[in-house]
């Protein structure tokens, strides 16, 4: 239920203060799409010149022509699913025990899981491609999963959640006689949709966007994801502006619409009225 | 639980153990496998003169003792501390302020959210063409408005300390969604009925805001911080691409020398060490926030 | 309760998916395995592979991006066409990352069957024994090395042995746009573009060209970090006589008169306004007409002649001294070491290789000059616009002489250059840190 509230002079300052960040936000983006539709060998950094005069789809069919984008994009998307889905699953599970069930070894654990965010991807990227070889993974679906789904990011995020679940909500459903399963189930998980939600977005965009471990283990053109693939259209000396531009709008555009379809969920509160107590 | 006997508790606790290790363990495979082996596995090579391609030496520590006397290396651990210092408490902070626009029932309130996240899902590569273009002189974004207001070139990205600020408003602009998600969790676990008491109880705004949504806000503000931490001491692409590093190697970061190092001058093993000293790095930067945080 | 419900209902799906998913990567794995050599190997598994279609396959790696991809995806499937024996899978992998991920699939036999390799970078991958010799497979395949230019026939050696085919030279150019040369009437009768040799002539012509070029337009326009003005830079240094190492191979030869003077070329053209700094899209600049020249490749051709309303002509590199030299470098080809390639698909690819440099006119419409001397002089290379102007100067191509440090070298000086040209640093301090700097890198090669 959306109260609007009342104007008063803080209000107006909030609303305008807000609508200029949002526009300054918005306008690179802006720029990236008009440019796309600008014809190919306009000068893009010359504002007049994006702006005005013809403006074309051309550059939409012209990168499909010359390379196959379409089957990039289908394998970015079935590869940032399936890792956004795992994710979800093990990590909200992996979370859960770590906030809410007491085990030995239980802060280290928490701590070796953070630590591996600690190590920049360039340094572990050739060992794991090393890892990777001998498993004979490279090049394969599987290769381009699972390393995605050992980030810590998720469980950290997943475990916030969970910690702010009061025990009290907990304990009651152990008098019923729920089992640590059925309490995650039922009691946690349908309160955690935000930070579900939230580390779906996150998961999906990095899986979306990733780049070297793919690039470095794809080795022929029906594997390749948009990352992967898209720097073909951009060349090395950087000559000329639209077809990269576009190429970056066909790159992005599916990681807005999935944080267009889910970004409701992240504002979903905790009805604390209605809980059995 | 009344009534329950030692044995029984002792049961409960084995069950207990059991279940944890059951959820535990799908997650832990994938991280032990794919993360942690080859963390471990990049870290044994600081012990060799390595390269890739090359049969490896069992040097021992002295890869170790390199990086200590290398002067590159302190200043690219000191310009990645420089950044860790300026972002981290600017982009929370800004951050923080979206969310609360966000979450301020404003109209429009989905407008502002998906335009202050669009940035967020644009990948590395796109970010810096897109910045590039605005700090470019002659032609650029920026370019246009200095010249129109008389001030002429400024030479944003190949200036010294400018640069960084120019990086640093490049990285507030990609990654602030991020920040702001994570705070908007944290703000959607505060009930309604909170402020509508506070309300009734005539606090203001301004009351509400640092008396009620910033306390309640503390768990989410630290993981917030903690993760910004980690993410500024892995600043590479930015000044990379944007900057080449430089001026000189003004803005070369620690993980730009270990790609440096270890990719085109190929001496993994000293990569490894350097490696090794970032891991120890963020590790006690991240120990030290915990015990500043430590709940009382 | 609803809730729960929804959240069974979420959950079913996302497990039904991640098993779907799964599934999925099951299938890719296997469906890999059954894949045609040169990909997923470990070492020393070797696979028996049946031939698609009869054809030997051969997988072809390289970093060509943007107009030079498209061209040669074009002369790949001319050759697919052609060939009763042999079908070529061509692979386009982003430029910066390339070497890297060649470097990584060579060490674990997972590379290509044959690869483009810059001629400059070789030296180090033999030393490691990464790369296969062409001696015998060349020699079977009838290719005869003294049809390249003379300067591609020495920089594809290494102790004697081959291990590059050439495919191109390419080299650093400067471009004029001729409607503004024409409007501040510096552009010869005939259409051409005569500046004097030597650095008087240079500047003489440059700065009148600054006197007289309209408001809001650039004497010269040329990006001031990353390659190119490492191009513009070696072309100097050679011209003058100088180099990077000497013949040992192990002495950097940076703190020097030669490079001093080259240096502060640069920086006279910088700091006169004439080529100003800081610049991130000389190109851009240029066919927005807001540059009267630009310094720039033999590659940017392409660009230049698909800019709406741009009429430009392209020439040699101005000479400063008697010594004629550019900055130049070669795609060519090599055989990266794998051991699950067997020696017919090698041969596969040689009989590619050859092809492709007997086919290379078309090549040249990136602006490449062709590797063989007689393909550049055929009509089709001929008729290109302009390039039959500039191949000549591929018989003074000048590479970076062989070194195992070449890769660290170009991160040095491009980083070196970008600062001096910044005003960060002057001359004598650019020319200290290089010479510091590069013999480092070679003392740890050399250890």
């Amino acid at each position: 239920m959306r109260k609007h509230k009342k104007l008063t002079l803080g209000r107006v300052i909030l609303y305008i203060v807000a609508y200029i960040f949002a526009f300054l936000w918005l306008f690179p983006i802006f720029w990236m799409l008009v440019s796309a539709l600008k014809p190919v060998g306009t000068p893009v950094s010359i504002l007049s010149k994006v702006f005005t005069g013809t403006f074309t789809f051309r550059n939409f069919i012209l990168v499909g022509e010359k390379a196959p984008v379409w089957t990039w994009s289908l394998n970015s998307l079935i590869v940032s699913s399936a890792v956004t889905f795992g994710t979800i699953a093990l990590t909200s599970m992996a979370a859960y025990s770590l906030s809410k069930l007491n085990f030995k070894g239980r802060g280290l654990t928490q701590l070796i899981i953070t630590a591996g965010m600690m190590i920049p991807i360039e340094a572990i990227i050739i060992p794991l491609y090393q890892t990777m070889a001998e498993l004979n993974l490279l090049n394969t679906y599987s290769g381009l999963v699972f390393p995605s789904l050992a980030a810590p990011i998720g469980v950290l995020i997943m475990k916030r959640c969970f910690d702010s679940i009061p025990d009290e909500l907990i304990e009651a459903s152990v008098l019923d006689g729920a089992n640590p399963f059925q309490r995650w189930w039922q009691v946690c998980l349908p309160l955690s949709k935000s930070s579900m939600a939230a580390v779906g977005i996150f998961t999906f965009k990095n899986a979306w966007n990733d780049f070297l471990w793919p690039f470095l283990s794809i080795t022929s053109e029906k594997m390749m994801t948009l990352p992967v693939g898209i720097p073909q259209f951009q060349g090395a000396n950087l000559s000329e502006f639209v077809l990269p531009m576009t190429a970056s709008v066909i790159a992005s555009v599916p990681a807005l619409i999935v944080f267009l379809i889910f970004q409701k969920q992240i504002m979903q509160g905790i009805a604390m009225t209605g809980i059995k107590g | 639980m009344k009534g329950a006997t030692n044995s029984e508790r002792l049961k409960n606790i084995i069950k207990e153990n059991i279940a944890a290790w059951l959820f535990l363990i799908p997650y832990l495979g994938f991280f032990i496998c794919f993360l942690l082996f080859p963390i471990l596995r990049g870290m044994y090579v600081s012990l060799f003169d390595a390269a890739l391609g090359r049969e490896s030496i069992f040097v021992g520590l002295e890869n170790y003792v390199t990086i200590f006397k290398d002067k590159a290396f302190w200043q690219s651990l000191f310009n990645t501390l420089f950044f860790v210092i300026i972002s981290t408490p600017a982009i929370v902070l800004v951050g923080f302020v979206f969310a609360i626009f966000v979450n301020s029932k404003l109209k429009g309130t989905t407008f502002l959210r998906v335009s202050y996240f669009a940035s967020y899902v644009l990948s590395m590569a796109v970010v810096t063409g897109l910045w590039i273009f605005i700090y470019q002189p002659y032609t650029g974004l920026l370019s246009v408005i200095t010249n129109a207001l008389g001030l002429g070139e400024i030479y944003w990205l190949n200036t010294k300390w400018l640069v960084w600020f120019a990086i640093l408003v490049t990285t507030i602009w990609w990654t602030v969604g991020f920040n702001m998600v994570l705070f908007l969790v944290g703000l959607q676990d505060i009930p309604d009925e909170i402020y509508e008491a506070a309300e009734i109880d005539g606090a203001n705004s301004r009351q509400i805001l640092f008396r009620i949504t910033i306390p309640l806000l503390r768990d989410t503000t630290v993981l917030v911080i903690l993760l910004q931490t980690i993410s500024s001491f892995k600043l590479f692409g930015q000044t990379y691409l944007m900057a080449g590093g430089g001026p000189g190697t003004h803005t070369r970061t620690l993980v730009h020398y270990i790609y440096e190092t270890g990719f085109t001058n190929r001496r993994m093993g000293l990569a490894a060490a350097m490696s090794v000293a970032f891991f120890v790095v963020v590790l006690l930067v991240s120990l030290l926030q915990n015990k500043v945080f430590a709940k009382k | 309760m609803s809730k729960m419900f929804k959240a069974k209902k979420l959950l079913a799906v996302l497990l039904s998916v991640s098993i779907f998913g799964s599934v999925l990567a099951g299938c890719g794995a296997s469906k890999e395995e059954n894949k045609s050599s040169g990909d997923t190997q470990t070492p020393g598994k070797v696979t028996e592979q049946p031939k698609p279609q009869g054809k030997t396959k051969v997988t072809f790696w390289s970093p060509f991006s943007g107009g030079d991809g498209d061209i040669m995806k074009e002369l790949v499937a001319e050759f697919n066409a052609q060939s009763e024996t042999t079908e070529v899978e061509f692979l386009i992998f982003k430029s910066e990352e390339y070497y890297t991920k060649l470097l990584a699939a060579m060490t674990t036999n997972s590379g290509p069957t044959v690869a483009i390799n810059h001629i400059t970078r070789i030296k180090e991958y033999v030393e490691d024994g990464l790369l296969l010799p062409l001696d015998s497979y060349a020699a079977e395949a009838g290719l005869n090395w003294g049809d390249f230019t003379g300067r591609l026939q020495e920089a594809a050696q290494v102790d004697g042995s081959y291990y590059a085919v050439p495919l191109d030279t390419h080299l650093l150019l400067m471009h004029f746009n001729k409607d503004l040369l024409e409007e501040i009437g510096m552009l010869e009768a005939d259409g051409t573009v005569k500046i004097e040799r030597g650095e008087e002539g240079f500047f003489k012509f440059f700065e009148e060209v600054k006197k007289r070029a309209p408001e809001g337009v650039m004497p010269i326009s040329g990006t001031s970090q990353y390659g190119l003005p490492m191009y513009l830079w070696y072309t100097l240094l050679t011209q003058y006589g100088g180099d990077i190492l000497d013949e040992t191979g192990t002495k950097a030869t940076l703190d020097t008169p030669e490079n001093k003077k080259a240096l502060s070329i640069m920086m006279r053209m910088v700091e006169n306004d004439i080529w100003p700094k800081n610049q991130k899209n000389g190109a851009e600049i240029f066919t927005a007409q807001k540059a009267v020249a630009t310094i720039n490749g033999v590659w940017a051709l392409p660009i230049f002649e698909s800019a709406e309303g741009l009429n430009f002509i392209s020439i040699p590199f101005p000479q400063f001294t008697d010594t004629d030299s550019v900055y130049a470098d070669s795609h060519s080809l090599v055989f990266p070491k794998n051991d699950n390639i067997s020696d017919e698909e090698r041969k596969a690819a040689m009989e590619f290789a050859v092809w492709l440099t007997n086919n290379s006119a078309k090549w040249g419409k990136a602006g490449h000059i062709p590797s063989k001397p007689s393909v550049a002089q055929s009509d089709e290379y001929q008729s290109l616009l302009y390039r039959k102007d500039y191949a000549p100067s591929a018989e003074y191509a000048k590479f970076y002489p062989q070194s195992t440090s070449i890769a660290g070298f170009t991160e040095l000086i491009q980083r070196e250059l970008a600062a001096m040209i910044a005003g960060e640093q002057d001359v004598d301090k650019t020319a200290s840190n290089l010479q510091t700097e590069f013999q480092k890198l070679l003392d740890a090669k050399n250890k």
